[in-house]
């Protein structure tokens, strides 16, 4: 192998190097700053959290407590239809411990809203259940706000009516 | 003078990209922007409660009334005075979201009636263009029994 010379880069090119890999590193540390989902579409970013939902009311549904514990942060506030409120303990505890059975719950189409690294979730579903061995059934509205935290989106807030007009 | 410029564009990023706010600074300041939505209910102060909402707010009454900002307005303008009392909140911040939750008291008159309510509420408060807006609130009647839990 031959060594080839290295013709010495002008004064110029030197600095105009030193711009660019100013610019990239300010590039680079902006985009690691980006919050995850702005990187997407906010449609795509709804319909993750729509997905997100419906596999929370389908873990709840199961009483599939890993699936609830996973989703839901630590400091979750949960409002129960008739008003009472749980912490996130409180709530999986219950679920765990209950009686009863869900058979069913079918929602109804809902909104998803997206600011940022926060999204609300609003709608209808319908559940139908056994308690104390009789069916029961009851349409319950809700919203729910979800963030992304330490990369994945969780539930930080439940609130539920079964007041509907 | 190479380390300056480094150093001046880092600055500038981080400053760009700093949270608006500590946590507990934006838990007071929404706490307090609850109590003026209270007041601003309470006296139907229609321009002080437009500010306080965001244009997408998601609303559902203590009825269960699933409304818009501009229903939630309307409806304010509309209905006869009452007396609104937040007896306890908590808020918790995540980033440029705060959370609050909390039971308030409605004492007014329906149909020539006195009415006295209590509900659970959750609000989800956003930081958007320097300042704090509603985006999401719920209040769930309470039945009896509920109000120590």
């Amino acid at each position: 192998m031959k060594d080839v010379p290295i013709a010495p880069i002008p004064f110029f090119f030197c600095r105009r190097m030193k711009t660019i890999a100013l610019g990239l590193a300010i590039l680079c540390a902006s985009a690691a700053t980006i919050p995850a989902q702005e990187t997407g579409s906010g449609s795509s970013v709804a319909g993750k959290v729509r997905e997100l939902e419906l596999a929370r009311l389908d873990a709840q549904r199961r009483k599939d407590n890993r699936t609830l514990d996973a989703m839901l942060d630590n400091a979750l506030v949960w409002v129960e239809p008739n008003g009472v409120q749980l912490t996130k303990a409180d709530y999986l505890a219950n679920l765990r411990s209950s009686e009863g059975d869900i058979l069913e719950i079918a929602p109804a189409p809902m909104t998803v809203h997206v600011f940022g690294d926060i999204a609300i979730v609003a709608g209808i579903y319908r559940e139908k259940g056994v308690k104390g061995g009789r069916l029961y059934l009851q349409r319950v509205r809700f919203i729910d706000t979800w963030t992304f935290k330490d990369g994945k989106w969780v539930c930080i807030a439940a609130a539920a009516t079964s007041s509907i007009s | 003078m190479k380390r300056w410029k480094w150093l001046a564009a880092l600055l500038c990023l981080a400053t760009f990209y700093a949270p608006a706010q500590t946590s507990g600074d934006a838990e007071s300041k929404v706490r307090a922007l609850e109590r003026l939505w209270g007041e601003a209910a309470q006296f139907r102060d229609l321009r002080a409660l437009e500010s306080l909402f965001d244009e997408s707010l998601i609303y559902v009454h203590i009825d269960g009334r699933l409304m818009t900002k501009a229903q939630v307005l309307a409806d304010t303008a509309a209905v006869s005075a009452v007396d609104i009392v937040v007896e306890s909140s908590t808020a918790h911040a995540y980033g440029d979201a705060v959370i609050v939750v909390g039971i308030l008291r409605l004492k007014g008159m329906e149909g020539g009636k006195p009415y006295l309510r209590h509900g659970r509420f959750v609000d989800t408060w956003r930081y958007k263009d320097g300042r704090w807006v509603c985006v999401a609130s719920m209040t769930t009647a309470m039945q009896e029994g509920s109000m120590t839990k």
